[in-house]
């Protein structure tokens, strides 16, 4: 479904992503992990055409995005849920929502998509009407993925959803994922939170300083002993927990 | 009372006007994060187009939607060759930008017209007076509280009702949140001079259309007072730059009006004064939230 070819992306004059190459194929969960500043976020972004990368491939379906603006790539059918929420806080959770379907002209799609969003999140329904800067961390994490599932988009990239969430929370939002992909779903998943992310996903790429250093089947890169000692420090969360 | 009465519909009538102008200011400033500077002009352009299209022997009623769309033009113009290539260039290079084309607009003009005062011959309807409470009111003056009333009501529908006014707060609560939804912000920010400029040319037209003589340097204070006002209400807050406006005019037309012979003259340093005591108070503005700063 998107097959991201050599890409490299430059800051001024810094390197933050090198000559990347790997592949989203259509209904499954990969994760992207590494430590802060190894370009995952960077990566999503030239995806949805916030930065501009300077050399390399990205197809979308067959179909290179890569040039193409935000707007071009959210019609395209991929949808950019950032770090950090990012709801628009001085409006409403309605209008949040209906802002996910700015794109969208058929009303009675949009209808339904908005059902779909509600029926997943009853708790969105319920504070329609509240400023989405009042939600806590949890809710606005909804409504985030809510307003990007309204763009109709086949294909979500999920920027560290769990970042700052209480574990409670984390759970939920861990589960949300699951039931999305079982809806037919497709999502490149970026998160600290490595062990959760590897136990959800079919497929990992580990990204250090730029590259990507390993990838294959998560549990099997869950299993490798450098992974465990860099990222999962004998850890146990719920998730892997649930596995055991 | 008859005094206070007739300074007070002064007030009302100068105070449309900085609010008209002011809006514009806001709306530009909480889309895009810069204040443009040469808004002030866009009143001097719409004057300008109505008195060389009603000299031109065009019909008044036409030659002012014609000046309308011509300043709109102008300002959809001005945003996509002197705003666009420096819109990520940092705050300092947007204002002087922003300065630049606003002198050299007057410039412009002058080279074109020539600093003379002109009179803009307006219908005789419009300066036909009555008396309202006691004091002579001429048509315009309600003429021009009726258009900021209504240009005021339309614009907040548009921007609390529409989809494109929808995008236009998601723009200015969090532009690259907008951008991932898929709003175009080309398209919003040119929406957003659309209804600056034709508030703007709304403005211009009806206070040289009340005060008849007006020349290329017309915009300037003008678009200097309206951008305080928008600022003492509050950068980026309709209400605050429609309160902005009128307080702004009553402190100016009451400071004339009530102070001792000898110092009325300076009613704009008194009003700044206050306005200085009152952003030292409130910073962002009386109806600014504490949020607004862009990084």
């Amino acid at each position: 479904m998107l097959k991201v070819s050599n890409l490299s992306i430059s800051y001024k004059k810094i390197n933050a992503v090198r000559e990347i190459s790997f592949e989203i194929r259509e209904g499954e969960i990969v994760s992207l992990i590494g430590s802060n500043g190894a370009g995952k976020t960077s990566t999503m972004k030239a995806i949805s055409g916030l930065i501009k990368a300077k050399s390399g491939s990205i197809l979308f379906n067959g179909k290179e995005i890569l040039g193409m603006s935000p707007t071009q790539i959210v019609s395209a059918g991929i949808v950019h849920v950032p770090e950090g929420r990012q709801v628009f806080s001085k409006l409403s959770v309605g209008e949040n929502l209906q802002l996910g379907g700015y794109l969208t002209k058929d009303r009675k799609v949009l209808k339904e998509r908005m059902d779909y969003v509600f029926d997943m999140f009853p708790i969105l329904k319920e504070r329609i009407h509240q400023k989405a800067g009042s939600l806590s961390g949890g809710e606005q994490q909804m409504l985030a993925i809510g307003r990007g599932l309204v763009t109709g988009a086949k294909l979500l990239l999920l920027d560290e959803p769990s970042l700052g969430l209480a574990p409670i929370v984390v759970e939920q939002v861990f589960e949300v994922i699951q039931t999305l992909q079982q809806n037919g779903m497709t999502i490149l998943l970026v998160e600290q939170n490595a062990l959760d992310a590897m136990a959800i996903s079919s497929r990992t790429y580990i990204m250090e300083s730029g590259a990507i250093v390993m990838e294959g089947p998560s549990e099997e890169v869950a299993e490798n002993e450098e992974v465990k000692r860099i990222y999962l420090g004998g850890k146990e969360t719920w998730v892997s927990s649930l596995h055991n | 009372m008859g005094f206070f009465t007739a300074q007070l519909i002064s007030a009302i009538k100068l105070g449309s006007i900085y609010a008209l102008v002011a809006i514009g200011y806001s709306i530009v400033y909480s889309i895009m994060g810069m204040i443009n500077f040469a808004h002030g002009e866009l009143l001097m352009i719409a004057t300008f187009s109505l008195w060389v299209l009603m000299n031109a022997g065009i019909p008044f009623g036409f030659a002012v939607i014609l000046a309308i769309i011509i300043t709109v033009l102008f300002g959809i113009f001005i945003e996509k060759i002197a705003y666009r290539p420096i819109r990520n260039a940092g705050e300092s290079t947007q204002i002087i930008t922003s300065l630049a084309v606003s002198i050299f607009l007057e410039a412009l003009c002058q080279a074109i017209f020539n600093s003379s005062a002109k009179a803009l011959i307006i219908p005789a309807f419009f300066s036909k007076t009555f008396k309202f409470l006691g004091v002579t009111v001429s048509v315009i003056d309600v003429v021009t509280f009726a258009c900021t009333v209504i240009l005021t009501i339309v614009v907040v529908l548009i921007i609390q009702k529409t989809s494109v006014g929808k995008a236009m707060r998601a723009v200015a609560d969090n532009p690259e949140a907008a951008d991932l939804v898929g709003i175009d912000r080309n398209r919003i920010i040119t929406v957003a001079f659309i209804i600056g400029s034709v508030l703007a040319a709304v403005a211009g037209i009806l206070y040289s259309g009340k005060y008849t003589s007006f020349s290329n340097d017309m915009g300037f204070m003008l678009g200097v007072k309206a951008f305080i006002a928008a600022v003492l209400g509050g950068l980026g807050s309709l209400t605050g730059a429609v309160a902005g406006g009128y307080i702004m005019a009553v402190l100016e037309i009451f400071f004339s009006g009530y102070l001792p012979g000898g110092v009325a003259s300076f009613q704009t340093t008194f009003t700044f004064i206050v306005l200085i005591l009152v952003l030292l108070v409130r910073p962002n503005g009386l109806f600014g939230s504490n949020n607004w700063k862009r990084s």
